[in-house]
């Protein structure tokens, strides 16, 4: 008996396990008898998770409906564990930044699958204030800089690639701050917490619209060239006819179409494309050059 | 260093040796602490003036603005309810998990089954001995280590390897809280009184059986009453867990701080102190039954008050012992059916428990970082972050300090209010003053202690931007509210006669205060503030989770590129760092010399 | 012959350096012996009381129990002669949370099983139970089976023991100083209480004891230990007053010793 244990918890730990193991059984049954048919897909927010998910009962109903399988919807608000998640066949089909399906691609091997067609010609922004003087990325020399999430495609990597191309100062990069998030970036540049900042040109057009950004706060000094973005893809080993018939019906999406409309709305898109990966391999270059993937 | 003999403050004669107060070596350490600070204010990156910047104070009115009023609209307190909920069932389940961890553990960890004392003394010193001897000691290392690295970083990791939400947050209170209670346990068990152990022992009872009849009976109040503790810090703990993705009222303040609806903010925090509260009030009432079976001399009390430092459990000292006994059996197994229901919840018992899925998943991802880099680049990238931890926490401090020492004179009630029978005028306004200063400098404690540093930190980067800077300030402030009631409540404590003999004597206020309230609270305040400092460091080394500065931003950083190899050097990093400030910590709470006893609260 | 120590050391390691407790000891003890054990406090009785439940290890020599030698004992073995062998400790060796009922049924954990243990801390079975309210009984502690330990006197906290003891039913009753905190009249009971214990079962009975009226009354052989060995092993009929209290020459506690 290397390993006494009080008998109240050997008591409690009993109780405990013969619980666990009532409800387990219950519960496993349910969850063998719907894995058959389950799709479960994670969306990256652009709002309020709670907002989107209550919101977004039409594009699960319109899923369920195209693919015949039981669409269960998660809004994480972590890019790294959504990449986990699909590593660990905990997701089925995620929509990913396009440096979150770099990272995912190098270690889990996923499948792209559809993009909206803007995400094929994405910017960032570059801000700051009005009357500041930086006027292009070669007057960033000595002062503040924020990026957004790390494994942000346009709040970091790509805002970063495109710095390091023109040449900015090495010192700007590397004292940068990582905000956590675009709105974040676009606060702390109005507030003049930072001299300047870049974002995703959609959310800084989002919040100016939303009034969240007064419009004489902030100015655009840069736009970057068009780089690849979101997309969604499939875990590997997923069931190809299950991910076939998901691309499909988000392709066959047709704004036109009122009832398409509301779905398209949800995803802030007007019409989806296929994905293919090597449009990623200038993405992935950039990110080796940064040390951002091994 | 009895007082009840004397009016006269113990140690205040001490003083009067000044004449070597200017000794080489003195010089040398005084030097060198002002050219640490130095280091650690240009670490943490303090500006001063950035404070009453135009746009900063234009940030925080925009902020307290949005604050009002609360949005109290169905939908919301709906959220709210469910976060509440959340919270409650990740603390219970995570207690209940750190249970499981911390018992066995702890039993294996304790010095009196394992590796010395009268239980071993009689049996040949065999391999078998020396191996369990081995496993004993490596326990308490291995709980020394769940217990060094904080609890918000364990989150960060599970939340990564078994996915967000309440499961996530659930398993990293286990881990974090099973390697305190494992350690306290162990403690506990060590402390119980030695002789009924001896006497089973020689009666030929097993190591087991000695532990069932002996050790076990002797201890389990102690037990209980931490482990009621426990919950309490659980509950906050899984509420701040939610920063970092694992569900309940933190993720719901971190979401709507990032999409600025402070009014909802205002509605979560509102929802939290309720909370914290309610279940405060609720385990001081239990762990007061308790306490009335832990001996006053048990070192279990002091365990207590230091693993944590904050809000020493009160004792109650005449509650009946019978009526505690047939309470106490009530609570455990009300709990144990309570945390049952939040082991269901949060997702643990229905699939996760047995789910083959979870443990690889936790396995894999160990695996993956595997080994450490030890890149030079890596490690010399590192000395920045590092620095920048330290200097957070001692400035932060320090700022605390400040703040604390301020408001805690205004809230000492023996210095605030002069006893009704006490001779001499006094003004009517003068004492509604002193009474107004009292209850403001009360209020602020509570206020600033009740919002977590996490939340201290968002509001600060509103203020004065991300980094180190704001980390300091969130520190500074909640330390204020922690330091400044411990003050007020030591300076409360302290034995009365002297000071009575000095008013008696014509002192006056300020004259009383530093003639014989500071010579007695010294060593008592010190200790307190030292410990926060300890402290302080531990969460300094996460604020950067969340923008605050510090190796937080790193670890963040690191586990969001999926660089999971640089995770574990991390880990030891902050490990290594943390075991550092203990060690100096005790140095500097014990080794003063004239203050060679442990300071305990009466 | 139930004990036979042949030279034996003892040696604590502390901070202040190494103390002997024990100098080269030797003493044989024969079934169903009694005898008393007496010296001044600091003599060794206490660690020759430890070496003799096989609670403590000798640094040098041996100590056989029953013609076997401790030191090579495995934890089974030692285990089982410590059952054999029961111990009355000075106050404070009882469990204080404990009612006086578990207790008493403590005793008999040497031949319990882990899992009888753990049953008897909720339902103890019908059997023990009456054994151990005889013994409780015969102790005169019957109508307190229910109170906590911690809440007896200090005679009746000797008594309880007396019955731990009775329910471990050993061959050897050791006991030391078990009437140190009690008045006369209820050292002379416990004394008594010891004897027909003793006489019960054929038992041996060492005890230590600081009263010498009480060694000289009660036990047919009276060892004394100085130093760490035996100074003095005489039968009592040929010792006087006066030839023990050389034990106890310029300490003053033998002048205070409670004269019967």
């Amino acid at each position: 008996m290397r390993r006494p244990l009080p008998f109240r918890t050997t008591l409690l730990l009993a109780f405990l396990l013969a619980a666990g193991l009532c409800l387990s059984c219950s519960g496993g049954n349910r969850a063998g008898q719907a894995s058959q048919t389950t799709l479960r897909l994670s969306m990256i927010p652009t709002t309020d998770p709670g907002k989107m998910l209550r919101e977004s009962q039409p594009l699960v109903d319109y899923l369920q409906r195209e693919t015949g399988a039981k669409v269960e919807l998660t809004i994480p608000t972590n890019y790294a564990a959504v990449v986990e998640a699909v590593g660990s066949d905990q997701v089925d089909i995620a929509h990913f930044g396009g440096f979150t399906y770099v990272q995912a691609s190098a270690r889990y091997g996923v499948t792209p699958l559809v993009q909206r067609d803007r995400d094929q010609n994405f910017h960032s922004v570059f801000i700051t204030q009005p009357g500041s003087n930086v006027n292009g990325l070669a007057d960033l020399k000595g002062h503040t800089f924020a990026f957004g999430d790390v494994n942000s495609t346009s709040g970091h990597l790509m805002p970063e690639y495109f710095m390091r191309q023109s040449g900015v100062d090495a010192d700007v990069i590397a004292k940068a701050v990582y905000t956590g998030g675009h709105d974040a970036t676009a606060l702390a540049v109005s507030n003049r917490k930072v001299d300047a900042g870049a974002l995703d040109e959609l959310v800084f057009e989002r919040m100016t619209k939303e009034g969240k950004l007064a419009p004489d706060s902030v100015r655009v000094f840069y736009t970057t060239p068009a780089f690849f973005d979101y997309l969604w893809a499939a875990r590997k080993g997923l069931d190809p006819g299950l991910a076939e018939s998901f691309a499909g019906a988000l392709l066959k999406l047709d704004a036109s179409k009122a009832d398409d409309k509301k779905v398209l709305d949800i995803l802030s898109a007007t019409k989806y494309v296929k994905a293919s990966d090597p449009d990623y391999e200038k993405l992935r270059q950039a990110a080796r050059d940064a040390g951002l993937l091994k | 260093m009895a007082t009840d003999s004397g009016h006269i403050a113990p140690r205040s004669v001490a003083r009067g040796r000044g004449g070597d107060l200017l000794t080489p070596r003195r010089v040398v350490v005084m030097l060198g602490t002002v050219a640490a600070l130095a280091l650690c204010w240009r670490a943490a990156e303090v500006r001063p003036a950035l404070l009453f910047d135009r746009m900063t104070l234009a940030a925080v009115w925009n902020f307290l603005r949005g604050l009002f009023p609360p949005d109290l609209s169905p939908d919301f307190l709906r959220v709210v309810l469910k976060a509440t909920f959340q919270t409650i069932a990740v603390a219970l389940a995570g207690t209940l998990l750190s249970v499981g961890i911390g018992m066995p553990l702890g039993v294996l960890a304790t010095a009196t089954l394992w590796r010395r004392g009268p239980l071993l003394e009689g049996e040949r010193r065999g391999t078998k001995l020396k191996l369990l001897a081995a496993l004993s000691l490596s326990t308490r290392a291995l709980l020394g280590f769940l217990r060094a690295v904080p609890d918000l970083m364990w989150g960060l990791l599970f939340v990564v390897a078994v996915g967000l939400g309440s499961l996530a947050g659930t398993l990293a209170l286990a881990v974090a809280y099973g390697g305190v209670l494992g350690r306290v346990y162990g403690d506990v068990f060590e402390d119980v009184d030695p002789r009924p152990v001896e006497a089973l022992h020689a009666a030929g009872a097993t190591r087991a059986q000695v532990f069932l009849r002996g050790v076990w009976p002797q201890a389990a109040p102690a037990v209980a009453a931490y482990t009621l503790y426990n919950f309490e810090c659980a509950v906050r703990a899984a509420a701040v867990l939610g920063f970092v993705g694992a569900g309940g009222l933190g993720y719901e303040i971190n979401l709507s701080m990032r999409l600025f609806e402070y009014g909802q903010v205002l509605t979560l925090i509102l929802a939290f102190v309720a909370l914290l509260t309610g279940t405060d009030a609720l385990s001081r009432h239990f762990r007061r039954r308790l306490h009335a079976e832990v001996s006053p001399a048990s070192p279990a009390r002091f365990l207590m008050e230091e693993t944590l430092g904050v809000g020493a459990p009160p004792f109650g000292r005449r509650a009946s012992r019978v009526l505690s006994r047939v309470r106490a059996r009530a609570v455990v197994p009300l709990l144990a059916f309570a945390a049952l229901c939040s082991l269901y919840a949060v997702g643990f018992l229905n699939g996760a428990l047995l789910d083959e899925g979870l443990a690889s998943r936790v396995a894999r991802f160990v695996a993956r970082m595997f080994p450490p880099d030890l890149s030079a680049e890596f490690l010399l990238g590192l000395v920045r972050p590092l620095f920048q931890t330290v200097g957070i926490s001692v400035i932060g401090t320090l700022l605390g300090i400040a703040v604390g020492a301020g408001l805690a004179l205004p809230a000492t009630s023996t210095l605030a209010f002069v006893p009704a029978d006490a001779a001499g005028r006094r003004s009517a306004s003068g004492l509604a003053a002193r009474w107004l200063a009292y209850r403001v400098a009360r209020a602020v404690f509570t206020l600033l202690r009740a919002i977590p540093e996490l939340v201290w930190v968002l509001v600060c980067i509103i203020a004065v931007g991300l980094g180190p800077f704001a980390g300091t300030l969130a520190i500074g402030l909640h330390t204020g509210g922690v330091l400044g009631k411990l003050y007020a409540e030591t300076l409360e404590e302290v034995p009365m006669r002297p000071v009575e003999a000095l008013r008696a004597a014509g002192a006056r206020g300020p004259q009383v205060f530093l003639w014989a309230m500071w010579p007695q609270a010294r060593p008592m305040l010190l200790s307190y503030t030292v410990l926060r400092w300890e402290m302080n460091l531990r969460v300094s080394t996460v604020l950067g989770l969340v923008g605050g500065g510090g190796l937080g931003q790193a670890v963040y950083n690191n586990v969001q590129l999926g660089f999971y190899t640089r995770l574990s050097t991390l880990i030891a990093v902050v490990y290594a760092l943390v075991v550092a400030t203990d060690w100096l910590s005790d140095r500097l709470r014990y080794r003063t010399p004239d203050e060679c006893e442990p300071p305990r609260r009466t | 012959m139930v004990y036979l120590l042949d030279k034996v050391w003892k040696e604590y390691r502390g901070r202040a350096g190494v103390t002997r407790a024990l100098d080269g000891l030797s003493l044989s003890v024969e079934r169903g012996e009694r005898l008393a054990l007496v010296g001044r406090s600091g003599a060794g009785k206490t660690t020759l009381f430890r070496l003799l439940n096989a609670t403590l290890r000798p640094t040098r020599g041996r100590v056989l129990f029953d013609e076997r030698d401790v030191g090579q004992m495995s934890s089974r073995e030692l285990r089982a002669m410590r059952r054999r062998v029961g111990t009355v400790y000075q106050q404070h060796y009882l469990v204080p949370s404990l009612s006086v009922l578990d207790n008493a049924l403590c005793g008999g954990l040497g031949r319990w099983s882990l899992w009888q243990t753990a049953r008897s801390v909720l339902r103890p079975e019908r059997a023990d139970v009456e054994e151990a309210e005889h013994f409780l009984e015969l102790v005169g502690l019957k109508d307190k089976l229910r109170e906590r330990a911690d809440t007896l006197s200090g005679g009746q906290q000797q008594r309880l023991a007396v019955a731990r003891v009775l329910m471990q039913n050993p061959e050897v009753i050791l006991a030391d100083e078990p009437v140190a905190s009690l008045d006369p009249g209820l050292a002379d009971s416990v004394m008594n209480l010891l004897h027909e214990v003793a006489d019960e079962g054929r038992r041996t009975l060492v005890v230590a004891l600081h009263n010498v009226e009480l060694a000289l009354g009660y036990f047919p052989r009276v060892v004394g230990l100085r130093g760490g060995a035996v100074a003095l092993d005489a039968k009592a009929s040929g010792l006087t007053r006066e030839a023990l209290a050389e034990f106890y020459a310029d300490e003053k506690a033998w002048q205070q010793t409670p004269v019967t």
